[in-house]
């Protein structure tokens, strides 16, 4: 059942077996597998069916050092959160990033990759990604390499691929589902403001919501499960112990160990007239993917090095001299796109090289006929598909790739959420988001691209190329990977090293659990939209063993 | 020891075939062949009892065809002077619109069309013959199974069908036709079943997404196609109805080397979104039944589809 904050009655208490705050892909995937499950579950959500930017704008907004962006980018007040917005992108986390490694610190889970693993596949399904095969010879048979003539060997792995979804919208997508369901009622207009524990008590009582009315009303529940994306989870532990300390963090880790993924463009790959795979292509059961290198785990450990994956990129789009009409129709419209559409127009952190106009209006006019191509495409492979063209790719013209790499940060504990003094129209402290990359990350991303090279320049196929001065600098300028926000409840096997248990439960609240990127220790190089879905899966399980009769 | 005398009526259709040929090459059974006997004619099914010590009824048909033979065969082997054990073919169609976990023990509902009610009325018929075994399969997969391999073939080859996103999250509870055949054996064997009703599907079974993923790529029809819902009702509702037309004038016609492109029925559009889990654990502890595993079946499937194609 569905319904709006406004139709509950004022007297009717909420009383719900397990309570879920949230409503993205963690929230509405954790509520689908528990329809059917015997007990009440109630699903708060603070948006309504359709986007409220006014609310987004103030719930989220928050400040930042440079170059994070303002915490309320990527970030969406509605059914179905930012999955509204997603790119798609599918990836699993790889066996190595569960692992305690002790060339980074503040590594490992305590949990196995096996313990992951076996939800991946309905994780998977949930997103529209497909089978759960992230190979060039499982999923894609009977193509080429992604370098005619490179094959896998112990330090490079090149025929890997990123599934995407379609991209689905959870909201959309699992509406009528829960909408006919008998055990779980979502309540939309329902903003969680603040956790409730009795006096003595170690459990959450109840949390309080503000409806769309603006009255506030409480839910009792015998679990609570906060799945409000990893910043606002946060925020609302930090704010929920009056003393300040923040709920969950009798041994300081709450907010700390912040990742993003940080991403750049650098260096060219240059095939030796070897045929590449560029393009987006079709996997056998109807997926779009795109092909990565990644090292292998043993190079991974043997050069200390963070997991890493490089992909094949597009030309910068300032820079007139691609020859691409679409690229520079793109560029010249940029200022009509959505701001996180507009930050990809910038090969991340590089200086760009900025035409005039007019260098661009030339590309146009002389490609008019690729750009009719494309338009069509555009509108019939991505506007109007089901399955859309996760986005548009365009080779250079002088056959050579930009190298673009994004990769996991070490987790540092400097690298925090916090609250500020500043409140949003509910009285919640706003968040302030301080991210860095470490010098550490910095010589680490450079050590991969060394090894790269060395290792692709072995080969007669193709070279990589990049100016050795310039690396440090411009990886060191390399920016965070927009709506990743990763490690502040982190998990741990014990209370003095993390916010949450095995099970995603609180150490400090037994009832209390997190279905969130904020509780993953680590955040490999893989998106983390799929293994949040996995985990979301992993505790469904988990409760329902819990309080199932 | 004398080998049981086992009628299989509906020995032409794709449940009957492979069951009479098991039967006939079997050391413990004799294969009684009636091809001329009319199912819903109780005086020639009262001849074709006579002597019979089980009946394997297998008859598929309109819902006016299946009721008249519930009626005629029942009524017979009341009669008889040694009644005979009937296996009787149902569906889980008897289950209606349910959704969740469904034993034997849920109520039978007619709600889902004149067929359905035919199988309802045709199990209540049978339930008053105390010697009646039910069988209640799921969707009947496999080589020669013309609604869930042959059509579904077709659709998926002609990209009609493929990926339904949310229209094809319900449950596809599959059963091989191997299976079945081996649950029509043991349902005319085993000791101490009579009166039950038996569950047929594959435990865990697939999402309807989920097989047609599989049974695509096993087809190769690949990539599989992303049907939209409003394609989808294009089909059910635009082309179905031309499309069964079709069907019946080239039927009538008598054509046999052209077939117009299958209709997809609004029913499939219902089907594919219902959550109904059969549970078939009895069929597994009284019955002894294992079930082909998916990926086997469907490689033979499709190895079958494409010969013949």
């Amino acid at each position: 059942m569905i319904l709006s904050s406004e139709e509950l009655s004022d007297s009717t208490p909420l009383i719900a077996t397990v309570c879920i705050v949230g409503s993205g892909a963690a929230g509405i995937a954790l509520a689908c597998d528990l329809d059917k499950c015997g007990f009440k579950v109630l699903l708060l959500e603070a948006g309504g069916l359709k986007l409220d930017t006014a609310a987004s704008d103030d719930f989220y907004k928050g400040t930042a050092t440079a170059p994070h962006p303002n915490p309320a980018e990527f970030r969406r007040v509605m059914f179905g959160g930012t999955t509204s917005i997603w790119g798609g992108r599918c990836v699993p986390f790889d066996r190595i990033d569960f692992e305690r490694r002790d060339y980074i610190p503040n590594s490992g889970w305590p949990i196995s990759y096996d313990d992951v693993l076996r939800y991946y596949p309905r994780a998977m399904a949930y997103c529209d990604a497909g089978t759960f095969d992230f190979t060039v010879g499982g999923s894609l048979p009977g193509k080429t390499s992604t370098i005619a003539g490179f094959s896998d060997d112990s330090v490079v792995m090149a025929n890997r691929i990123e599934r995407y979804s379609l991209p689905t919208d959870f909201g959309k997508r699992y509406r009528e589902r829960l909408a006919r369901s008998e055990n779980v009622t979502v309540i939309l207009h329902a903003r969680c403001v603040a956790l409730k524990k009795s006096a003595g008590e170690d459990r959450v009582e109840s949390i309080e919501f503000i409806d769309r009315n603006g009255q506030r009303k409480r839910v009792q529940a015998q679990a609570f499960v906060l799945a409000a994306g990893g910043m606002e989870t946060t925020r609302l532990l930090l704010a929920a112990d009056p003393e300040g300390r923040g709920l969950g963090n009798a041994s300081d880790h709450l907010g700390r160990y912040y990742a993003c993924h940080f991403e750049n463009v650098f260096g060219k790959l240059i095939p030796n007239s070897a045929r590449v795979a560029f393009d987006f292509e079709k996997t056998a059961d109807g997926v779009y993917c795109r092909r990565k290198m990644q090292f292998s785990a043993d190079a991974q450990r043997q050069h200390r090095l963070l997991n890493t994956a490089f992909r094949l990129h597009f030309p910068e789009y300032s820079d007139a001299s691609h020859g691409s009409p679409v690229m520079s129709a793109i560029y010249l419209a940029k200022s009509t796109l959505l701001p996180e559409y507009q930050m990809i127009l910038q090969h991340s952190a590089q200086l760009p090289v900025k035409s005039p106009a007019t260098a661009h209006l030339r590309n146009v006019v002389l490609g008019l006929p690729k750009l009719v191509v494309f338009a069509f495409d555009w509108l019939f492979r991505g506007t109007l598909a089901t399955r859309k063209l996760p986005y548009t790719l365009v080779p250079n013209a002088d056959g050579s790739f930009p190298l673009e790499f994004n990769s996991e940060q070490t987790p540092l504990a400097s690298s925090r959420i916090t609250l500020t003094n500043e409140v949003d129209r509910h009285g919640l402290r706003r968040v302030h988001a301080e991210w860095r990359v470490c010098e550490e990350d910095v010589e680490a991303a450079k050590r991969a691209y060394a090894l790269l090279r060395e290792t692709l320049n072995r080969t007669p196929v193709c070279r990589l190329e990049f100016d050795e001065e310039r690396l440090h600098s411009s990886i060191s300028r390399s920016v965070p990977l927009g709506g990743h926000h990763i490690g502040t409840t982190r998990m741990a096997a014990t209370a003095a090293n993390g916010v949450v248990d095995q099970n995603c439960s609180v150490f400090e609240s037994p009832n209390l659990f997190i279905a969130s990127s904020s509780v993953f220790p680590t955040s490999s190089h893989a998106n983390p939209t799929l293994t949040i879905v996995a985990l979301a899966l992993r505790l469904a399980e988990h409760l329902k063993a819990k309080f199932a009769a | 020891m004398s080998r049981q005398r086992v009628l299989v009526l509906g020995a032409d259709n794709f449940v009957g075939r492979p069951l009479a040929a098991v039967l006939a090459v079997s050391n413990w059974a004799e294969l009684v062949e009636r091809s001329d006997v009319r199912a819903d004619d109780a005086s020639a099914l009262s001849a074709a009892i006579d002597g019979v010590d089980a009946v394997a009824n297998c008859i598929i048909g309109t819902p006016a065809y299946i009721h008249a033979n519930a009626r005629a065969l029942f009524g017979a082997a009341e009669r008889a002077a040694k009644p005979p054990r009937i296996v009787h073919f149902s569906s889980m169609t008897v289950y209606g619109n349910v959704s969740g976990d469904i034993d034997e023990q849920s109520s039978l509902r007619s709600e889902l069309g004149p067929y359905a009610a035919a199988k309802v009325e045709a199990e209540q018929i049978a339930a008053r013959f105390p010697r009646a075994v039910l069988l209640r399969p799921g969707c009947e997969y496999g080589p020669h199974c013309p609604q869930w391999s042959e059509r579904v073939a077709r659709w998926l080859l002609a990209r009609r069908l493929g990926d339904l996103g949310a229209g094809g999250d319900g449950y596809c509870n599959l059963l091989h036709i191997d299976d079945l055949v081996t649950a029509f054996i043991a349902a005319l064997r085993s000791d101490g079943i009579e009166g039950q009703a038996f569950n047929l599907a594959m435990p865990s079974p697939p999402t309807w997404n989920e097989y047609f993923t599989l049974y695509a790529r096993a087809l190769r029809a690949v990539p599989v196609r992303r049907v939209s819902r409003r394609r989808l009702q294009c089909e059910t509702k635009l082309l179905a109805p031309p499309l069964k037309v079709a069907e019946i004038l080239a039927r009538a016609a008598g054509l046999r080397r052209w077939q117009p492109p299958p209709a997809i029925p609004p029913s499939l559009g219902r089907l594919c979104t219902q959550e109904i889990r059969l549970v078939s654990r009895k069929a597994e502890t009284l019955l002894g039944l294992q079930w082909t595993p998916l990926d086997q079946g469907l490689r033979d499937t499709a190895a079958w589809f494409l010969a013949q194609r």
